[in-house]
């Protein structure tokens, strides 16, 4: 009966980890990854642009576990951003990233060096919803919505970093790189993803330094 | 007898302050997954916001710094005091 037992909890767990999807979205060029340890709740990877006002343009990326459907989701995430007076919130329709069809929501945050816009696309899949924010002075938004936008488009989610690299030879020379990467040659790696993986993003490239660290 | 004592201990099980605990501990979960939906919503607006005004709040404080420091230094620097 242990046995049985035994092997149930791990396949499931191993079912559980094959199955373990990344998600990622391709910063603008230029922005700084911020130090994942300053980090809270539930936010994984946060990116800050320049700005000459003092007040950074940022993107972040958070999970959560929910057991809802997207307009349940909806109608909970405006009932806590109306909740603050300072708000205003609004649903801006669907918006197509390569993760699939999502939700753009606007939040306009009244703060101490401005109006702050923030947009927000949400996008649900297998009980986890994947929050990607960014945030500018609504003075300045203007100027960032291109990059906004194309960061956005660029959501997805995956079970295999590796296979979204477009092309089949860079997928097998990736494959080929990571077999061989161990904690002394990490080094390696990353300059391998900085050099000839550039096109697939900062994000990208912190997921696949990231996994080869705990696979090894 | 025994039949009825026995079926009256199975229908009265529910109403059983132990079965009434487990709702209880039931609801709090529910309750509190529905208090909490949303909160990685709430958590990207409000890492954006602060990291954001960390930066603004650093540039600030050099900013005041450097006055501070010339309006000093013009003070020391031969203006006749009050």
């Amino acid at each position: 009966m242990k046995l049985i037992a035994l092997t149930a909890f791990l396949f499931s767990f191993w079912t559980a980890v094959l199955n373990a999807d990344y998600c990622y979205f391709v910063p603008p060029k230029g922005w700084e990854i911020v130090n994942p340890q300053k980090l809270t709740g539930r936010v994984q990877v946060q990116f800050l642009g320049k700005s000459s006002k003092g007040f950074y343009p940022s993107l972040n990326l958070a999970f959560e576990e929910v057991n809802l459907t997207m307009p349940e989701y909806l109608k909970a995430v405006k009932k806590i951003h109306e909740a603050d007076r300072n708000n205003t919130w609004r649903d801006l329709g669907k918006i197509p990233t390569k993760a699939g069809v999502a939700h753009l929501t606007q939040i306009d945050s009244a703060t101490a060096s401005g109006t702050v816009r923030i947009l927000q696309v949400l996008f649900l899949k297998d009980h986890t919803v994947y929050i990607l924010t960014g945030s500018a002075l609504k003075e300045e938004f203007a100027a960032y919505y291109k990059e906004f936008e194309k960061a956005f488009k660029s959501l997805t989610v995956t079970g295999d970093l590796v296979s979204t690299v477009p092309q089949a030879e860079r997928q097998e020379k990736l494959k080929a790189s990571l077999a061989t990467t161990t904690i002394d040659n990490l080094r390696t790696l990353e300059k391998l993803l900085h050099k000839e993986f550039a096109d697939m993003g900062a994000h990208w490239q912190f997921l696949v330094m990231q996994s080869a660290l705990q696979n090894h | 007898m025994k039949k009825l004592l026995m079926g009256t201990l199975i229908f009265l099980i529910p109403f059983s302050p132990l079965s009434a605990e487990e709702d209880i501990a039931d609801l709090a979960t529910n309750t509190d997954a529905l208090y909490r939906t949303g909160a990685g919503a709430k958590d990207g607006c409000f890492t954006a916001l602060a990291s954001s005004m960390y930066v603004w709040g650093f540039v600030l404080t050099v900013g005041i710094a450097v006055l501070v420091a010339v309006l000093h230094q013009s003070n020391s620097s031969g203006a006749p005091r009050l």
